[in-house]
């Protein structure tokens, strides 16, 4: 679990941390004050030994919706703060006994400035064998992993070229991660499998009591094959059972979030507008759904909101558990310089805000 | 509450509710104030909520402008008023290590702090004397007429077998006081006014005690005031 995150010259942010992380972190904000980026930036960390992720998030989405590949495409330089890839983008997460650092850089850049260093850093650390489809190496992107654990340092190169990102000998611990876009569903096909992977360790019963505070009819789910895809099939006392990918936003997106939750067990679930799809009054339900799910497969959530409402849902379910396991962030802009800061709500501060209705969505 | 610093404002006024809000406006406009004053008026709902907001308020993202505050608030008839102040702004800056911390006063009506930021503290009525704002304007109606029925009410409640509590008394003294003008003079504002400084409480939630200062006879040149007229003034003091 992270209890530090920073990121420093990606996207919208010059610099910016996030101290004190818990087990469940909203995230709230302006509109382009960075939130969803912010979620980019922790998946892309956690994903680090396939930075691939990289290529997944907007810059995929316009690669898929252009008929022309050279049309309209912009350079990995948006991924860049004001563009400028002379400072190379850096992102921090500090996980129990380890802190990681990871640079991204354009090629050119690194290159010249730190191939060299890996080899001061530690004699004979494995730089991992580059490989190329062609005989020239047109790279946009590298990255350095830098680990920091008891005072020594390990270095680990990647590059990437335009379409492919090759790497061997992945060593390293990596942090599984799911990003559940906001109005993103799984597929029939990935649920199932999911679906069957908690049956198998007889958990299903967490999704079913989260599913019931939408619809307490819910006595069962099933996996049915009327053909490919498998799909799930949700038993209301019906004359038939119902197919959940039928059934309402709610329904789907709570069954998403405790699906991926057991997807990514030890890891994070990166949640972009949460409360998509969710009534108002059903909220201080689905957090409580949500805080057990999270304790049992070990995840840490962050997620993005726009209400408040499910802002002070929140403070009250986990009021209610006593535990230190939810915190608050907002997202600014510095009026001076205009540069974005999280600015951290302690429980206490988080309290009041929903005690006296404080506006602290920005 | 929909408490937002807002921009351009670098002086804030912490006050326990409307009354006080509206209190404060009308004696902002007697001294002048005009909307290039750069002082807001926030109300924090109650002594019991100070802490929380003073932690609030230390999140926004304009609180780094802000470089004067002041907190007023009731007596505690209890004893122990500044101190309770001292830790609210105390414990907000624990809150919130990582924001601009708030200078704790040792004494009230005193501006404390650097040009980063100064804190003063003003309990209600006069920081001596036990009280609230009610208490102060009951001094102003000392040789009113109708105040001589007030009193002759309550000490007929007493005389029966209601207690009455020293706490509320000045507030329920001043809401028999409006009553009975309410019946009778009531007729004698002057209207018009233009108050250009903030939003008066009376165009939102009119405060009971808006309509006093409209009276023909109302005036802020009490001695009673100097005080209170002082911390307003080093609060909005530009030198």
């Amino acid at each position: 679990m992270y209890s530090k995150f920073r990121l420093q010259n990606f996207r919208s942010f010059k610099d910016l941390e996030l101290k004190d992380l818990t087990r469940v972190n909203l995230i709230a904000g302006k509109n382009n004050t960075g939130k969803t980026a912010l979620l980019e930036a922790i998946a892309v960390y956690s994903g680090q030994y396939d930075p691939d992720i990289l290529l997944r998030f907007k810059i995929d989405e316009i690669r898929q919706q252009s008929h022309h590949r050279d049309i309209g495409l912009p350079s990995w330089n948006i991924l860049f703060n004001e563009f400028d890839t002379q400072k190379p983008i850096r992102l921090f997460g500090k996980l129990p006994n380890v802190q990681q650092q990871l640079p991204i850089f354009p090629e050119s850049q690194a290159l010249e400035i730190s191939v060299p260093k890996i080899d001061d850093i530690e004699k004979g650390s494995r730089v991992f064998k580059i490989s190329s489809r062609s005989d020239t190496i047109d790279t946009h992107l590298r990255t350095d992993i830098i680990q920091i654990k008891n005072e020594k340092y390990k270095a680990y190169l990647m590059i990437q070229d335009e379409d492919r990102i090759y790497t061997d000998g992945i060593s390293l611990q990596r942090i599984p991660s799911i990003f559940l876009l906001s109005r993103e569903k799984a597929s029939f096909e990935d649920s199932a499998k999911l679906f069957s992977h908690l049956q198998r360790e007889r958990k299903q019963a967490v999704i079913l009591d989260a599913l019931k505070i939408i619809d307490e009819r819910v006595t069962s789910l099933e996996i049915l094959y009327d053909g490919y895809p498998p799909m799930i099939y949700a038993e209301l006392g019906l004359k038939q059972p119902m197919p959940i990918a039928t059934m309402g936003d709610g329904f789907n997106r709570v069954f998403s979030l405790v699906l991926a939750m057991s997807a990514v067990q030890g890891g994070v679930l990166l949640i972009d507008e949460i409360e998509n799809g969710l009534h108002y009054s059903i909220q201080t339900k689905i957090w409580k759904a949500i805080a057990k799910a999270a304790e049992l497969f070990n995840v840490q959530i962050f997620a993005t909101t726009h209400s408040f409402e499910m802002i002070r849902a929140a403070q009250e379910a986990f009021k209610e558990t006593g535990e230190d396991d939810f915190r608050f962030y907002r997202l600014d802009r510095d009026p001076d310089t205009q540069d974005i800061e999280a600015v951290r709500y302690s429980p206490k501060t988080i309290d009041a805000a929903v005690r006296l209705e404080y506006e602290v969505r920005g | 509450m929909n408490a937002k610093i807002p921009d351009g404002k670098t002086r804030l006024l912490f006050v326990e509710g409307s009354t006080d809000k509206e209190f404060f406006i009308q004696l902002g406009y007697y001294l002048k104030f005009t909307k290039k004053t750069p002082l807001h008026i926030l109300e924090y709902e109650g002594k019991d909520n100070l802490e929380g907001f003073l932690s609030l308020v230390q999140t926004e993202s304009n609180f780094k402008r802000i470089t004067h505050i002041g907190i007023v608030r009731d007596t505690d008839f209890t004893g122990g008023t500044l101190q309770s102040i001292q830790a609210a702004l105390q414990n907000a800056n624990q809150e919130n290590p990582d924001r601009k911390q708030y200078p704790v006063p040792n004494v009230a009506a005193t501006f404390v702090g650097d040009d980063d930021l100064r804190v003063g503290i003003f309990i209600m009525p006069d920081t001596q004397n036990d009280g609230m704002l009610e208490s102060l304007i009951l001094r102003v109606l000392d040789n009113d007429a109708i105040m001589t029925c007030v009193e002759q009410y309550f000490d007929c409640a007493e005389a029966t077998e209601i207690t009455l509590k020293p706490e509320p008394l000045p507030k329920a003294m001043m809401r028999v006081y409006m009553a009975a003008l309410y019946q009778g003079r009531i007729r004698t504002f002057i209207e018009g006014k233009n108050i250009d400084f903030e939003t008066p409480a009376s165009d939102r939630n009119k405060s009971y005690l808006s309509d006093i200062y409209k009276m023909t006879w109302w005036t802020w040149n009490h001695a009673v005031f100097n005080d209170v007229k002082a911390f307003l003034l080093q609060l909005t003091d530009n030198s």
